[in-house]
């Protein structure tokens, strides 16, 4: 599906009437779901995978995109936070960002799940892979910095 | 095809996010009827909003007796999720599946 029908929020209707459920899916993300390592609330380790983005445009559109593979449960979060995101001011100190490229200044904010090992071995093991990778990485760089002379030339 | 992570909440959770979900079906069910009407009242308008901050009254206090560390409840789309302060979202009960 590439088709999305965005919200336009017209007239002196209230914020939270306008939520009426009509915000569309966008399937137009890459299948690939990021995935990081995080820790929860008390501090455990915790894997998070990104399950979509919503785009609070300031013209009054709210776009909705989902990755591709998500079952309906998680289209369902993605929808319900585009749903809330309607009667809810977007403030960075609640994750939004606020983009103002392309002459169409937005908000927009990336949903995230937690993932569990064995529901979810695939995107498990891509954030344990990619932690290692930029360890890996870091350690190979700072490698090189430690071998790095400076010349200082008069 | 993933499955999202699911969390088994206690008994009392249950009860009172079937509630929840119970409200924002009210809600959306208002707020239909208000955008569909021929001759929509200032009536029907309040019983909205009305219905809108009972159900975000309802989360908030879902919220400060089960998941305090978290920033936000949220009933939607038969689901309720928490929201960290950071905005991940951890789903707490499908109403759908259970």
């Amino acid at each position: 599906m590439h088709w999305y029908t965005p919200v336009r929020i017209e007239g002196p209707l209230p914020d939270a009437i306008a939520s009426l459920a009509e915000v569309r899916v966008e399937f137009k993300l890459s299948t690939i779901h990021p995935t990081y390592q995080a820790t929860d609330d008390n501090g455990h380790p915790l894997v998070m995978k990104d399950i979509g983005m919503i785009k609070l445009y300031d013209t009054g559109e709210i776009h909705a995109l989902a990755y591709e593979g998500l079952c309906g449960a998680e289209i369902r979060v993605v929808l319900g936070s585009a749903e809330a995101a309607m009667s809810t001011k977007p403030c960075m100190k609640d994750g939004w960002d606020r983009r103002r490229n392309n002459g169409k200044p937005r908000w927009q904010h990336v949903i995230q799940i937690p993932v569990d090992e064995d529901e979810d071995k695939i995107a498990f093991l891509a954030a344990r892979d990619l932690t290692r990778y930029a360890r890996e990485k870091t350690a190979e760089l700072l490698d090189d910095l430690s071998h790095a002379t400076i010349e200082v030339s008069a | 095809m993933t499955q999202t992570t699911q969390v088994r909440p206690l008994s009392s959770e249950v009860e009172e996010a079937t509630h929840l979900l119970a409200l924002y079906d009210e809600r959306v069910a208002l707020a239909k009827a208000f955008a569909v009407s021929d001759r929509p009242t200032g009536a029907m308008a309040e019983a909205v909003m009305a219905k809108g901050a009972e159900l975000d009254a309802r989360c908030e206090a879902f919220r400060r007796k089960h998941y305090p560390r978290r920033y936000r409840v949220l009933a939607v789309q038969g689901m309720v999720f928490s929201v960290s302060f950071t905005g991940r979202t951890s789903p707490i009960y499908d109403g759908q599946v259970s």
